[in-house]
């Protein structure tokens, strides 16, 4: 598959559409989402704390708008994870990043080229990222031989089960940014710019013997 | 997508089958369900389709049923908006299976199906399962004419509202 620009969202765009950013969050407030969702954070069971604390790639977009204050929230009761506890389920953002810079895919904004270091240090390149997190990964397994399936019918049933996944992902985010939606006609054009390199690189992917 | 393409874009679109085995109780318990969701929903563009797609600025404007069940001009229409999310209402399969399933995947959403024809309809039941799951949605089966109402929970769950305040 040839490399190909992944357009994000740009800081402004992602500005916009953010309402509630920066939103403050203490100890009582309830938990957002999950099977603890309306419970005040400080009387969920402190395993479950524990393991959303340690979700760096969580990807609800709704609590991703203020997810590093809820995080904050979190670990003000059960505290940091101590060496060797913690076990994030994918890879980091920076890595991700630095993955995806490796295999050739670069990220643009206002299309201009970033580098690497550069999007990971940008805090609102850094919140689309994260959005876009499923996408990125789902990116990197169709270039990666190791983590998409080489052939037969395990292949099939892979980018059937990835279209899927893209198609709700495309959605979710339409429904989101959309005017029609209280959006903006420039978060959507972002959204369906990414939607449209991206399909174009997994079309290329299937293609592919 | 530019600007000017973002005009005639939807977020999400409902396609309502207008064909002639509408005619009758049917198309009257659609229209009366759906006024009463659009008005909890917000952002949703109408479309009626049967021979041909026509888009409805009020579901009373929907008309008299008639003709064939051409669903995959409509689909290629929702496609056109890029819709994120397609709703398609109707009783039975379409004039061309195989045309809607290609016009779906062109999609770049979802596609959600309420069947609301013979619940004892297999293939036209297979056909809504098939479509939904293969585009990332659900399907719900209500039976209108067997007094299975499309206002219910199940239905208002796969379009993402709320359920009803008691007063």
């Amino acid at each position: 598959v040839n490399a190909a620009p992944f357009t994000v969202l740009t800081a402004q765009v992602w500005r916009a559409n953010q309402p509630g950013r920066s939103r403050a969050i203490g100890r009582s407030d309830p938990i957002p989402f999950g099977k603890h969702k309306g419970t005040p954070i400080e009387q969920v069971d402190p395993g479950w704390l524990r393991w959303a604390r340690d979700q760096s790639d969580y990807c609800d977009p709704d609590s991703l708008k203020f997810w590093p204050e809820l995080r904050a929230a979190i670990v003000s009761v059960v505290g940091e994870p101590v060496p060797g506890e913690a076990r994030p389920r994918v890879m980091s953002l920076p890595d991700l990043v630095a993955a995806l810079d490796g295999r050739g895919i670069r990220l643009s904004a206002r299309g201009r080229e970033l580098a690497t270091s550069e999007a990971v240090a940008d805090p609102k390149i850094e919140e689309a990222l994260r959005v876009h997190r499923p996408v990125l990964l789902a990116l990197i397994a169709i270039i990666d031989p190791r983590a998409a399936p080489g052939s037969g019918s395990a292949r099939l049933i892979w980018a059937a089960d990835l279209r899927r996944r893209l198609k709700a992902w495309y959605g979710a985010l339409s429904r989101r940014f959309h005017p029609d939606k209280g959006g903006s006609t420039e978060g959507q054009i972002a959204v369906n710019e990414s939607y449209r390199t991206l399909m174009q690189t997994f079309d290329e992917w299937e293609a592919t013997p | 997508m530019n600007e000017s393409e973002m005009h005639d874009s939807a977020a999400e679109v409902w396609l309502l089958d207008t064909s002639g085995s509408m005619q009758g109780a049917r198309i009257r318990l659609l229209t009366e369900a759906v006024a009463k969701y659009r008005r909890q929903a917000t952002g949703i563009r109408l479309f009626a389709f049967s021979d041909e797609v026509r888009e409805l600025r009020s579901v009373e404007d929907i008309g008299e049923p008639e003709g064939g069940t051409h669903l995959h001009l409509a689909i290629e229409r929702a496609a056109a908006l890029m819709a994120g999310r397609v709703v398609i209402f109707t009783d039975g399969e379409p004039s061309d299976s195989d045309a809607c399933f290609a016009a779906a995947a062109k999609l770049p959403g979802t596609v959600d199906t309420v069947y609301c024809g013979d619940e004892g309809d297999r293939d036209a039941r297979a056909f809504c399962a098939k479509l939904a799951r293969d585009n990332g949605g659900r399907t719900a089966t209500r039976d209108i004419l067997k007094g299975q109402s499309l206002e219910c929970g199940e239905v208002r769950d796969l379009l993402g509202l709320p359920a009803p305040t008691a007063l």
